[in-house]
This record gives structure tokens, C-alpha cells and sequence, in this order.
């Protein structure tokens, strides 16, 4: 059975999926007899959370984005009929 | 304008400079490049700077584009180098990442914890624990940032996000090792984990 060291490592890299079904499994038990690891595992869930909202919610961003679409959207109408491709 | 991005075609149009392809990517991808930009951790004003710098890249070269890879990882890889050169620019690099021999003292030599994880504040409020959070995310080295926007912001693929960086799974399950690590030791020294 992994120890607290290597599960940590393990569900911070991402590799616990691939794992096979008998490491899942005791990764599994391991979780729940041991309140260090899931609360680190829970931390690692809280901050994945965290980074989602910080994606969705920057409404005062919207309209750089609008205005910079507008303009490469411009130079683009006017700039693709060059056949010269500039280095 | 709908334009699919599987469509087996968009290369051939994308090489040609298409107009009205090209626009559709550009409506359909600007938004998200210039959200990631800001995740990576650039103040708006940097953010639309390499965006503008991304598509322009992109619509100049986009008569090389071989169609080997999804168009978005194409635009993400532009914007990736963009930011990599940046900062190299500017001297904010750093070269150490002490961030493993942070963990291994965390543990005995039995692997168990002998400094375990703090539990969270609860009475800390989401927006506090979000303004410390994007504080923590500007001190992470620039790769390492960007994998995390890519697999947690974006909810890219692995494969798609190995491709943009141009690293190995292996190399890409280290990054996220590294950073979420460097984020929850951050935030945890910032408070937000205590001891009630």
C-alpha cells in the first residue's frame, strides 16, 4: 500500500487514473482512514475550483475583448488581400 | 458565423487565408486566449498586448499551417511562446524551484506526514481566498502556470496541453505536481489553511 508521501504524489501529478485497479483501490482505503491526506486531497480540489471561477468572472474584461476583436477583425478585412507574405 | 474546427477542410481554407475563416477563429478563440493570457498571470493591459501579438502571429503565418494539430492548440502555442519571451524579457524567470524539498519535509522517512496539511479557514470569504489565490498563482515560474490554465482554467486535455508545451506526460504530471503544491503551501502560508 502506498504511504501518505506517495499518494500525495501521485494525486497531485495526476497519475491515480492510470493506475491499476488494485492501487485505486487502496489509494481508495488509504483516503479514508487517513484525515491528512484527505484533507490535502480536498485542498488540491478547493484550488482546481478556485482557478474555474477566476476563468469565468472577469466581466470587466469583456470589452478589451470586444475591442480587440473589432480591431484584429479590421486589419484583417484589409490585410488578408496581400499575397506577400511578410517574414 | 459558424465555422466547425473539426472540418476536415479548415486547413486547407487556413493556409489559403480564407477571410471568412479566419474570422471565425478569431471569434470563436480570442475570447479564451486572452482569458488564459490573464490567468498566466498578466495585468489586462499585458494580456491584450500578447493576444493582439498571438493572432497577429497567427494570421501571418496561417498559410504554414499543416493542420497536424487542432487550430486552438496551434493559437495556444503562439500564445505560450509569446508569454515564455516575455518574461524571459523582463528578468521574472526564476531559475530555483525549491518547491520538492518544501513537500519531502512534510514527511518522515516512512513517507507519513509529519507537518500535515493545515485545515482551511472557514471564515475566510470566497473573494478573499480568490485575491490570495491569483497572488500565489503570479509567484508559480511561468510553465508551470501555464500547465495549470490549460488542465484546471481551460480544461484542456493532457495530450492537447502536452502538445502546446511542447513536454512529456511525465514532464506535464511534474508541472502540475510543482504547482498545485506551490499553491496550496502558498496559500496555506497566506492563512487561508489554519489551525482554528
Amino acid at each position: 500500500m502506498l504511504n501518505c508521501k506517495e499518494l500525495t504524489h501521485k494525486i497531485a501529478s495526476d497519475r491515480l487514473p492510470d493506475a491499476g485497479p488494485w492501487e485505486r483501490f487502496t489509494a481508495r482505503l488509504h483516503l479514508l482512514m487517513c484525515s491528512y491526506c484527505r484533507r490535502y486531497e480536498r485542498q488540491l480540489r478547493d484550488i482546481s475550483s478556485t482557478a474555474r471561477q477566476l476563468g469565468t468572472d472577469s466581466s470587466q474584461d469583456r470589452s478589451r475583448v470586444e475591442r480587440l476583436e473589432r480591431q484584429i477583425l479590421d486589419t484583417l478585412s484589409n490585410g488578408t488581400k496581400d499575397p506577400v507574405d511578410r517574414q | 458565423m459558424a465555422i466547425s474546427m473539426d472540418d476536415p477542410q479548415l486547413a486547407v481554407r487556413i493556409r489559403a487565408k480564407d477571410p471568412e475563416t479566419l474570422q471565425g477563429i478569431v471569434e470563436t478563440y480570442l475570447g479564451q486566449i486572452f482569458r488564459s493570457a490573464r490567468g498566466a498571470g498578466l495585468n489586462p493591459e499585458q494580456a491584450e498586448e500578447v493576444t493582439q501579438a498571438t493572432f497577429t502571429i497567427f494570421i501571418e503565418q496561417a498559410s504554414r499551417f499543416e493542420g497536424r494539430s487542432h487550430v486552438r492548440t496551434w493559437l495556444f502555442g503562439i500564445l505560450y511562446n509569446k508569454i515564455s519571451e516575455e518574461r524571459r524579457r523582463l528578468g521574472r524567470e526564476q531559475r530555483m524551484d525549491d518547491i520538492e524539498e518544501v513537500v519531502e519535509q512534510r514527511f518522515n522517512a516512512s513517507g507519513r506526514w509529519v507537518n500535515p496539511p493545515q485545515p482551511v479557514d472557514d471564515q475566510l470569504h470566497a473573494s478573499e481566498i480568490r485575491g490570495l489565490f491569483e497572488d500565489c498563482l503570479l509567484a508559480v515560474p511561468t510553465q508551470q502556470r501555464m500547465a495549470f490554465v490549460l488542465r484546471e482554467v481551460e480544461n484542456l486535455s493532457s495530450d492537447e496541453t502536452c502538445k502546446i508545451l511542447d513536454v512529456t506526460a511525465t514532464n506535464l504530471g511534474v508541472l502540475m505536481y510543482r504547482v498545485r503544491n506551490r499553491l496550496r503551501e502558498c496559500l496555506e502560508a497566506k492563512g487561508v489553511n489554519k489551525e482554528p
